[in-house]
């Protein structure tokens, strides 16, 4: 027996190549490469810098974070980028491109800050993310100024070199990221956090990051008054579940949540770059093992392939401070290419035709990213 | 079709059904790993106080504060002692430079009032002697540089009248250097030179460590100062700031040997990846020996290989001792944890929590002994725990005579664990009379594991051994590891062996004195908590004997330990909880003050043993023995012994009337039906009442709190299938599960019911509920075995629905049923043959 509401199988057909058609034609969006720089110092190298040069125009750089402090009994500035490194060694660089300051804040203090804090906290996270940039231009100017500092070079023209580089940081820094992931009883809080940021810099652009849960439950999570989101296609799973696909980026789950209309703000791509192993006994979860990757654990010799991503340990083993024990299993979660090749369509379908989208990854590791340059040149290219 | 049909089915059958949950903790449990890791081997009869954050244990490293003897500072201040010359009192330096704060010393100084603010005291006034005037302006500029270290008024760093940390630490390396310049004193001049390498470890000034560390505290009597291993300790910062990782590993194992205070972060900051290479930069035998031990230190697996090179380079290696206890500990854990509380080994892995910014105690799931890895990791440890028996058998007489007491208590307990009561004995005979306190207590602790792992356990002969034992380890449980809860987790032990040898009164006793320990077993709610034991495990006779001690004078010295109210090591609660905040935690009273469950427990545990075993008259016995109101007033018995056990089972929600939780009148109505049957009188209608309370009294029914003390969706699950005690109640599922999940008892009595001529719509109402027994019988038998919590139990069509279709299909009970599912008639329709 048919379904009553099933469409008759020809009507199908048509319907399938016409979306197959819009699917394949051409966009005019122009994707831009970004990064996130989620680590505590400095530590961007020369060879960094080159390595960056065709991946990314911009850099998200955590500048610090944003924690409750019972001590304090107010909201505190948390593992502060030190940006020290600039200078550290001649080795030691920026990144190339814009940078955007990104400031972490944790649900948690949207749920202890009263509405009558927000605008001191807006206060203090701007005046902070200034001074961290004036720090970085300073800084940025002192490496200049150093790195002609053997050539002879009249100190006057050297200064001016230095101060010209240092307005040159400043002028590349435009925009301010907030990422927070709040809830139905956060939502005001921060909603009124980003306003009274922006009135502080009203002439940078503000954006936030949007999880998925976000993006798909809008009606209860709000749209953030912001001029760009930043739509985080990551986490999507709970690690500590032996049966997950993927705990990192799954295509299925991806899919139960893009759904509706399209998001009614200029929307940005955040996609991971990272694996990691996830570790079971039996069903128990015991640990992540962070430096697992596809091609390590392909390698190892204490591994056996038991699955698409995952394999068994054949003999007690100590990674770190982790002791695998024979018959432990490990997920290796990440994005893969295979799991890529279903995820950058449903991307695509969320995407705006037109205009300006950014793709950042995260996060920014030299010795991770050597050698994969192709693979996220690839993916840039098939979200055009 | 089938499939969507049995959904539809499985929905009605639900919400006719839908049970009423006890609430447990069923999910897993989230304890500190150190609350149940097995632990009988006090790592501190061989290692010293300050060793105490490098024991094998889950939280000792983080919560454990660097030189909490203060060594470090001792040293140093006897160094500012000897500088100072005879008449000041090293307790006075103390408390100038690390009893009170930098702001008080600095106001002091300012206002010229010292002495008014350290009345008495030796050292101030010797400071303020014009000729030590330089030492006193020293001791200023170290408690600036201190005060600009600590001052923080403003977390945001964005107030401009808070104190520039990096100015202010600029400025002190200026008046060092201006000091530096002006004195010729050895002293002073070491001094000052440590003060500029400490600030321009911060203010990033690397080279500059480096080179005042190599040319004055790398070697000579900078090395000898205790200012030494704190400058070793900066200059290895500084050279991996310069990316050189080794020396800086290099460097951190002689902080680590040579200072106390810096031992933790020493530990944390080495690259114990770097071992090999980092040896290559050792001068000798015993900075090798050094260099191993912080690699072994980092690794949670076996080190056995670290600890042969060890003793090969420096058997008097001051690290071999915990090192060896940190063997001991680990084979402990893979060992006995997993035999004892049914718990994974607690250590191994330790999640981070991105959220909270800490390491996180693992959600335990329960061990699968049947797993063939279980098995075979057992054996490699059984393997290990030889390996490393025979380690110190052939290093035993290598080690430092000084030591020789503990490697003998080592060995006696490898030997113990191992079942080797004979060789373990003769070590506990070698060890000295004299030996320190906490040996003595530690081999009296070995007596007791010899006894239970030795012959007879259950003989009065050893029963009055183990008395005296334990008594003593009460009295001196101060003496095993603080925070280890050794006493305890060895009754729960003694528990375990007791079991294995069928005296399950001294087990269960023992099990409730341990109550605080966690084990998969004892996450029940407080009623049900100390008769757990002896629900899963006792027979009849064995509660008549508990109801028995209740009042017998007669105890033996055995019995009297067992029974004794709880003593404070047992209370002994996991580290930051206290007694009352573990019972908040519990939110209840915790009951097992005294270990012996209450009389009243007692007679209800022996007549829910006689309901299970289907003795009415025992059941009714032990019941009337009860007060009546009994159950309306205990426990959780009044909310669910309220609904008619005899009704259909259809009847959910509950329409009929609620009635007083009453055992004595249930079993005194089901020996009435009963007695029905013998007479013959109406036996289809007896026996289908009989079938109704035997169905309601079983997982699946309105009454099941005869039958069991708590109910669980999980018990039905793969997860409590493997499980020894895995969550769940009673002994339901081994014992009586034929009964209680597979409805066996309830289907016997609706067969009969069709085998004495019933009326027609009794005999509709009989099959239905055959042909509905079976499908939940089915349930019971599939689940278990299905690992994924969401997966789908395979369709099952009872033969007895298509049976009940065909010859009932006119009577008035059938088109209820059908009325109260309307699909009822589809699915049959859909799956008949």
């Amino acid at each position: 027996m048919q379904p009553k509401n099933m469409l008759p199988s020809g009507v199908l057909l048509l319907l399938v190549f016409f979306s197959s058609l819009s699917c394949q034609s051409q966009s005019t969006r122009t994707i831009e490469p970004a990064f996130y720089y989620w680590k505590t110092s400095w530590q961007f190298t020369k060879a960094d810098a080159a390595l960056a040069q065709p991946l990314a125009s911009r850099f998200y750089v955590r500048y610090f974070d944003v924690d409750w402090n019972a001590g304090y009994a107010q909201a505190i500035p948390v593992g502060v980028l030190d940006v020290n490194g600039i200078t550290y060694s001649p080795e030691n660089r920026l990144s190339p491109g814009a940078i955007v300051p990104t400031v972490f804040i944790t649900n948690r203090t949207m749920e202890k800050l009263t509405m009558e804090d927000v605008p001191v906290l807006a206060d203090k996270i701007v005046r902070k993310i200034q001074r961290i940039n004036e720090e970085v231009a300073q800084l940025a100017g002192y490496a200049v100024y150093d790195d002609e500092v053997n050539d002879e070079t009249d100190w006057e023209v050297r200064q001016r070199r230095a101060d010209s580089a240092q307005a040159a940081v400043l002028s590349n820094i435009g925009e301010i990221q907030l990422d927070c992931d709040w809830t139905q009883t956060t939502r005001d809080r921060f909603f009124s956090l980003l306003k009274e940021v922006q009135l502080r810099v009203p002439n940078w652009t503000l954006s936030c990051t949007l999880r998925l849960h976000q993006y798909r439950d809008r009606k209860e999570s709000g749209i953030p008054p912001v001029s760009r989101v930043m739509l985080m296609c990551y986490n999507t799973g709970n690690v500590k579940h032996l049966a997950e696909n993927n705990a990192i980026i799954d295509p299925g789950v991806i899919q139960t949540y893009l759904k509706g209309e399209p998001y009614p703000l200029e929307i940005d791509l955040a996609l991971p770059v990272f694996y990691w192993g996830a570790w079971f006994r039996g069903t128990s979860f015991q640990g992540l093992l962070r430096a697992m990757t596809p091609e390590s654990a392909a390698q190892s010799t204490f591994l056996r392939a038991i699955g698409d991503n995952r394999y068994q340990v054949t003999q007690d083993t100590v990674i770190n401070q982790d002791y695998l024990r024979e018959g432990d299993q490990i997920r290796i979660d990440g994005p893969g290419p295979a799991v890529m090749e279903t995820v950058i369509p449903l991307l695509r379908g969320v995407l705006p035709r037109q205009g300006l989208v950014r793709v950042a990854f995260f996060d920014w590791d030299y010795e991770k990213m050597k050698g994969h340059e192709a693979s996220i040149l690839e993916i840039l290219d098939r979200l055009r | 079709m089938k499939l969507r049909y049995w959904k539809y089915w499985i929905a009605c059958v639900s919400t006719l059904f839908l049970p009423p949950y006890v609430l447990v903790n069923s999910c897993g449990v989230d304890f500190d790993p150190d609350a149940y890791r097995m632990a009988f081997f006090n790592p501190l009869a061989g290692a010293t106080a300050p060793q105490v954050p490098f024991f094998y244990s889950y939280s000792q490293l983080n919560s454990e504060a660097a030189d909490q003897q203060q060594q470090d500072y001792q040293r140093n201040c006897q160094e500012w002692a000897q500088q100072m010359g005879s008449g000041v009192k090293l307790a006075d330096i103390m408390a100038v430079v690390y009893q009170g704060t930098p702001a008080q010393f600095l106001g002091a100084y300012q206002e010229k009032e010292l002495m008014a603010a350290y009345p008495g005291n030796t050292f101030v006034a010797a400071l303020l002697r014009p000729e030590n005037k330089k030492l006193l302006d020293y001791l200023h500029l170290a408690f600036r540089a201190e005060f600009a270290h600590f001052a923080s008024d403003d977390p945001w760093g964005l107030d401009e009248s808070v104190t520039d940390r990096n100015r202010s630490l600029r400025e002190i390396v200026a008046a060092a250097r201006k000091q530096l310049k002006a004195t010729s004193n050895a002293f002073l001049r070491q001094r000052l030179t440590y003060q500029i390498l400490l600030q321009q470890r911060y203010l990033g000034g690397y080279r500059e460590v480096i080179d005042l560390y190599e040319a004055n505290f790398a070697k000579g009597p900078g090395a000898q100062s205790m200012l030494g291993p704190w400058a070793t300790f900066h200059a290895a910062y500084a050279y991996r700031q310069i990316g050189d990782r080794i020396k800086a590993g290099y460097l951190l194992s002689r902080a680590f040997s040579g200072s106390e205070s810096k031992k933790i972060r020493s530990y944390f900051d080495f690259d114990a990846k770097s071992v090999e290479r980092i040896l290559r930069l050792a001068n000798s035998p015993a900075e090798k020996a050094v260099i191993i031990t912080l690699g072994a230190l980092h690794n949670p697996g076996r080190s056995l290989t670290n600890l042969t090179e060890i003793a090969r380079l420096d058997p008097a290696c001051p690290f071999m001792p915990l090192l060896v206890g940190r063997e001991i500990n680990k084979l402990e854990d893979w060992l006995l944890t997993p035999a004892v509380t049914f718990f994974p080994p607690a250590l191994g892995g330790q999640p981070w929590s991105e959220d909270e910014n800490t390491w996180q105690p693992r959600e335990e799931a329960s061990v699968d002994p049947n797993a063939q890895y279980q098995v075979r990791n057992q054996i490699k440890d059984q393997q290990y725990l030889h390996d490393v028996i025979r380690f110190l058998e052939e290093n035993q007489q290598r080690f430092p005579a000084a030591q020789a007491d503990f490697y003998r208590l080592a060995l006696a307990h490898l030997y113990g664990i191992d079942g080797q009561e004979r060789k373990a004995r003769n070590q506990l005979a070698m060890i000295s009379a004299a030996a320190p306190p906490v040996l003595q207590v530690q081999s009296k602790l070995e007596e007791v594991v010899l006894l239970s792992r030795g012959g007879n356990l259950t003989s009065e002969a050893t029963k009055l051994d183990l008395a005296e034992a334990l008594l003593y380890l009460q009295k001196h449980a101060d003496l095993l590891a603080e925070n280890w809860r050794i006493y305890p987790k060895l009754l729960l032990y003694l528990a375990r062996q007791f079991q294995v040898q069928g005296d399950i009164i001294s087990a269960g006793l023992l099990y409730n004195r341990a109550l605080l320990i966690p084990t998969n077993a004892n996450l029940a709610s407080g009623y049900y908590r100390s008769i757990a034991f002896f629900d899963r495990y006792a027979s009849r006779e064995v509660v008549d004997a508990l109801l028995s001690l209740h009042q017998r004078k007669d105890k033996t010295p055995f019995e009297q330990v067992l029974t004794a109210p709880l003593t404070a090591p047992e209370k002994e609660s996991p580290s930051g909880y206290s007694w009352d905040e573990y019972q908040d935690f519990w939110q209840e009273e915790l009951e097992p003050t005294y270990p012996l469950p209450a009389t009243e427990k007692l007679l209800d545990l022996k007549g829910t043993i006689a309901f299970r075993e289907n003795d009415l008259t025992g059941a009714a016995a032990a019941f009337n023995a009860l007060p009546k109101n009994y159950w309306q007033e205990t426990y959780a018995f009044g909310d669910h012994l309220q609904y008619d056990p005899f009704a259909d089972a259809n009847h959910w929600p509950w329409q009929g009337t609620l009635l007083p939780a009453d055992k004595q009148e249930i079993v005194r109505q089901a020996i009435g039906v009963q007695q029905q049957i013998v007479s013959g009188n109406n036996n289809a209608q007896a026996h289908y009442l009989l079938g109704n309370l035997y169905f309601n009294s079983s997982y699946w029914g309105n009454s099941w709190m005869l039958f069991s003390y708590g109910r669980s969706s999980q018990e039905l699950s793969f997860y409590s299938a493997y499980g020894v005690e895995n969550f769940h109640f009673g002994p339901n599922d081994r014992r009586y599960s034929n009964v209680y999940y597979g409805l066996e008892r309830a289907m016997a009595q609706y067969q009969q019911v069709l085998r004495n001529s019933p009326p027609a719509e009794l005999a509709a109402k009989a099959m239905h509920m055959l042909a509905y027994c079976d499908e939940l019988r089915y349930r019971a038998d599939t689940k278990p075995a299905i690992r994924d919590w969401d997966a789908k139990i395979p369709p099952y069509f009872s033969p007895f629905y298509q049976e009940w279709q065909q010859k009932y299909r006119q009577t008035q009970t059938y088109a209820t049923r059908l009325r109260e599912c309307p699909l009822l008639e589809d699915y049959i329709m859909e799956n008949r043959k």
